[in-house]
């Protein structure tokens, strides 16, 4: 207990720093690359006095360190600017859309990790059978295919040649209303307020793009869960239990707690790559989500949003890590912190 | 055993036997017989030193006594009698109330053996539980007193160490705890102190020892490389070379003077005649397992060596009562 | 001569081994195979293709056919030279971006592996804090601000991929240099740069050669992914990401030619590679396989 305690700590109190580091290397990244924004937004032509009426307007003539600071006091209070896109704060931008992509992101990831567990746990257990080398066969071709050509081939299949799904484009069909926002999730939204056509509407959109990227990911859960437990199983203490004549249940209860901490290690290097699957993935079913609100803003020079959206992304990682971090230092008592 | 009478009473002191065990692992490289053909036998109340070279099959012979061989190994051979019943026969259910519980094992490596993840006291509280249906309490209770058996330091504190907090010797005694926690009837120890200090290995040994005979096992098996401790604990040896037993005797008669070539040599140079580890070494290794040669497998390395050997393997002989060598000069060499 | 000889005759012992491990593992063969076609095609793609893969025709929209047999797109450019000329774009930008990457991470990984202690692990560290920025947004943020070229997609590629190789190569020096060996070299009184170029850096590169042809394929999977969504590689240059995304609306209205056959292609490019670099792991680690 003393020692998680300590690892809690200690790891909580480096958040500090690295949401500093962070959010400095976010804003200088964005601020310090060609590109003039005033000029993106106002065309070449415009008149010098409008350009730096606007330069002047935004804070762009300041010197850099000074709009890091005003950005840092901004970001203290909740603020993260306007989007120039959509006129709104970039913070309400943002609050309207995570929830859509949140709720694709669990579905699809929890998908993963369940369907990718299990068989690679069980595969692991016949070595060379018909599952294993199914498997195998799956993960290859999964990981080969870009996930937005995944999700055009699914849409190719269960829409345009076999009529199942609902037309791509959204979350919801044109003629249905969202629920009533509590969460922003369309699914729990739905069931709390007793919606039940909403509900199968919301599900049927999600079908596909959750099936995509459950479909992409898969594979390398499976293919890390499997040499895990190959490992294991050939290992010297699980043979000792063999053995000394351990019950079996409780041989299987040591395999599978050993095989979990490279499990969370897998799954935080996952959700990295998700993040940008993500994007493309929300492109391809119009989804509303913050992928997509990010693609429009990177296309449209929206500096604001951009900023946004990057220190949400990576704060939401940082605090991903940080947890899995914690997780593995509970599991496994060799880690120090 | 020719006498009618010696035969029953030795027949019924026997604990375990092993009958033409052999073994062998099939990699890429081709297949290695790691076991060929052992046959020996452990009584009542007997310390029994099995003495082998690096390599020379004895911990694949200690699995393979209660059935057990890792992959990608494959038991070809044999029969292992216990309680008049062959474990190479036995199913998996019943092959569990006998590890561990009948015939406790005490492993080379203990620090590999043990869950990295788990407390050290767990582990022994789940092999106890896994043998006996008692509550979770009571097998903590009983992997505790199994661990202060061992005398080893502050048994409360390691009790809920995690293997990596432990030394090489409190592995050890952890790994004998873990092995004598159940009072086996037959105890199978597999270089007990190899990878220890020389101070520790004397302790751990004399430990070990004292619980043995206190939990009045019934019998032993001790695997070793060094004469010494066969020489201080044991009442019988067995020599192995190349998976096969070369001679069996009582350790008495071992160390006035062996009959085989093989323990002659070995016999001078652990009493350090330099001329004599210096021959033995010069002969180079033993045996390629992967190409065994026809013949007597000791024959390369042989100074006594005629023509047979090269032909005929020599089975294991009787020299004298309880004595047996596998060589066909074993006359000549009395 | 006898030296030319002796040299000779080693490399057509390396070569027979190579040739026998290659014919009883078909997969690996398979990967090899395909990822050196996708050279081939990388140089001789377009010269190659039976059209001009950027020049419009009147034929647009045709299916597979005869004259055109992957079909055209809308604007008449026909699929299959498309296909095979896109490797000259996709290909060589990541192989171009992992050898930079490979060159940046590499040199830095063995200094941090050097490091003892607290230094070496505080660039960990540091490395670690860019790992929170997700790739993908990272390198579509770049390229769209920094211009769309091919020059600025291989940096970007580049620059990300760098601390993977960095860490890499600082955790298998960390181990290399534990191993007993480095300690002779050392004790034997070699100096410490020379046991870290001679000794250490050999033996730490094997994980670099292995993940190589595995970040070429993730380097074209995101190039095809910025080209998507428009921030990659601009049309009509031939690249399987862009020639996706404009296939894509057409699939609804059924003609699937346009977007399915590029998709193809990256998964069996991808795909040889990741073989090729597991047939490169067993190759170089005999406990393997």
């Amino acid at each position: 207990m003393k020692r998680v305690a300590s690892v809690v700590f200690t790891r909580c109190l480096l958040i500090v720093p690295q949401v500093l580091g962070l959010s400095a290397l976010i804003f200088f990244l964005v601020r310090l690359l060609p590109g003039d924004p005033v000029i993106a937004r106002l065309g070449g032509h415009a008149p010098a006095l409008t350009i730096d009426n606007l330069r002047h307007q935004l804070g762009l003539d300041l010197p850099l360190h000074i709009q890091y600071i005003h950005y840092m006091k901004d970001l203290l209070r909740g603020d993260l600017g306007d989007s120039w896109t959509t006129a709104q704060p970039v913070i309400e931008d943002l609050k309207m859309r995570l929830p859509a992509t949140l709720e694709l992101m669990f579905l699809g990831m929890g998908i993963a990790l369940m369907v990718g567990v299990i068989i690679g746990v069980i595969s692991a257990g016949r070595p060379g059978g018909l599952l294993d080398r199914s498997t195998i066969f799956y993960t290859l071709l999964a990981g080969a295919l870009p996930e937005f050509y995944i999700g055009i081939i699914m849409v190719f299949l269960f829409y345009v040649v076999w009529g199942l799904a609902p037309h791509p484009a959204g979350r919801l069909g044109l003629a249905s209303l969202p629920p009533p926002r509590i969460t922003g999730m369309y699914l729990i939204d739905s069931v709390i307020a007793g919606q039940w056509d909403t509900f199968r509407d919301a599900l049927g959109h999600l079908i596909l793009p959750v099936f995509t990227l459950a479909f992409w990911q898969t594979g390398a859960i499976m293919k890390m869960t499997r040499s895990t437990m190959l490992q294991i199983l050939d290992s010297d203490f699980i043979n000792y239990g063999r053995l000394v004549g351990l019950k079996p249940a409780i041989i299987r209860r040591y395999a599978l707690r050993n095989a979990l901490p490279p499990i969370i290690g897998l799954t935080v290097t996952i959700f990295a790559v998700l993040l940008g699957g993500i994007v493309l993935i929300e492109q391809v079913f119009s989804w509303g989500g913050l992928g997509q609100y990010s693609v429009e803003a990177v296309t449209s020079s929206d500096y604001e949003a951009i900023t946004g959206f990057l220190m949400l992304a990576s704060t939401i990682s940082l605090l991903l890590f940080i947890m899995l971090d914690i997780a593995n230092a509970i599991i496994d008592p060799r880690l120090e912190l | 055993m020719m006498d009618g009478n010696n035969n029953d009473t030795l027949m019924s002191r026997k604990v375990l036997q092993a009958e033409n065990i052999s073994a062998e692992f099939t990699t890429r490289a081709g297949t290695s017989r790691v076991l060929n053909g052992m046959s020996f036998a452990c009584h009542r109340d007997e310390m029994v030193g099995l003495v082998g070279e690096s390599g020379s099959g004895k911990t694949v012979l200690a699995g393979v006594l209660v059935n057990n061989i890792r992959r990608p190994g494959r038991i070809v051979d044999g029969a292992v009698i216990y309680k008049s019943k062959n474990l190479l026969e036995m199913g998996e259910d019943d092959l569990l109330s006998i590890r561990g519980r009948e015939i406790g094992m005490i492993v080379a490596k203990s620090f590999t053996a043990l869950n990295p993840l788990v407390r050290v006291g767990d582990q022994i509280a789940n092999i106890y539980q896994s043998h006996f249906n008692v509550t979770k309490k009571e097998a903590e209770e009983a992997a505790l007193e199994a661990i202060k058996a061992t005398g080893i330091n502050d048994p409360v504190v390691r009790f809920r160490a995690y293997p990596h907090e432990l030394s090489g010797g409190m592995a050890k005694r952890i790994i004998i705890a873990a092995a004598l926690v159940t009072e086996p009837t037959f105890v199978i120890a597999d270089e007990p102190t190899s990878g220890l200090d020389v101070t520790i290995q004397a302790q751990v040994l004399d430990s070990m020892m004292e619980l043995i005979s206190e939990k009045k096992t019934s019998g032993t098996l001790l695997m070793t490389r060094d004469l010494g401790i066969i020489a201080q604990y044991c009442t019988q040896v067995i020599v192995t070379y190349a998976g096969q037993v070369l001679e069996d005797t009582s350790v008495e008669r071992f160390f006035q003077g062996p009959v085989h070539p093989y323990c002659k040599l070995l016999l001078a140079s652990s009493r350090l005649n330099q001329s004599v580890a210096h021959e033995y070494a010069q002969m180079g290794p033993p045996p390629d397992k992967f190409n065994l040669p026809r013949g007597c497998l000791f024959r390369e390395r042989c100074l006594a060596k005629v023509g047979i050997c090269g032909n005929e393997p020599p089975p294991l002989l009787q020299v004298d009562q309880g004595h047996y060598v596998r060589c066909w000069m074993k006359d000549e060499l009395i | 001569m006898n030296q030319v000889k002796r040299v000779f005759r080693g490399f057509r012992k390396e070569a027979t081994y190579l040739i026998g491990f290659y014919k009883e593992r078909p997969l690996s063969a398979f990967g090899l195979f395909i990822s050196m076609i996708f050279v081939f095609l990388a140089f001789l793609g377009p010269t190659i293709a039976p059209y001009n893969p950027e020049e419009a025709s009147a034929d647009f929209l045709e299916p597979p056919s005869q004259k055109h047999w992957f079909g055209t797109d809308r604007s008449g450019l026909d699929v299959f030279s498309r296909t095979i000329s896109a490797p000259r774009i996709d290909f060589t930008i990541g192989l171009v971006a992992t050898t930079l990457a490979v060159l940046a991470g590499v040199p830095m990984g063995v200094i941090a592996g050097f490091l003892p202690g607290w230094r070496g692990s505080t660039i960990s560290r540091a490395f670690d804090v860019l790992n929170c920025l997700p790739p993908f947004i990272v390198a579509m943020c770049l390229v769209a601000f920094a211009g769309q070229s091919i020059l600025n997609v291989i940096i970007v590629l580049a620059l990300l991929n760098a601390p993977l190789f960095v860490r890499l190569v600082r955790s298998k020096v960390h181990s290399v240099k534990q191993r007993k060996f480095i300690e002779s070299a050392t004790c034997l009184g070699n100096s410490q740069t020379r046991v870290m170029l001679h000794h250490v850096l050999p033996n730490s590169l094997e994980p670099v050669l292995v993940q190589f042809p595995v970040n070429v394929g993730w380097a074209i999977l995101t190039t095809a992914g910025l080209s998507f969504i428009g921030a990659g590689v601009r049309a009509p240059t031939p690249e399987w990401g862009s020639m996706i995304s404009i296939g894509a609306p057409l699939l609804i209205t059924g003609q699937w030619w346009v977007a399915i056959f590029p998709g193809i292609a990256v998964g069996i490019c991808v795909l040889g590679l990741a073989l090729f670099a597991s047939s490169l792991e067993i190759l170089l680690d005999p406990t393997r396989g």
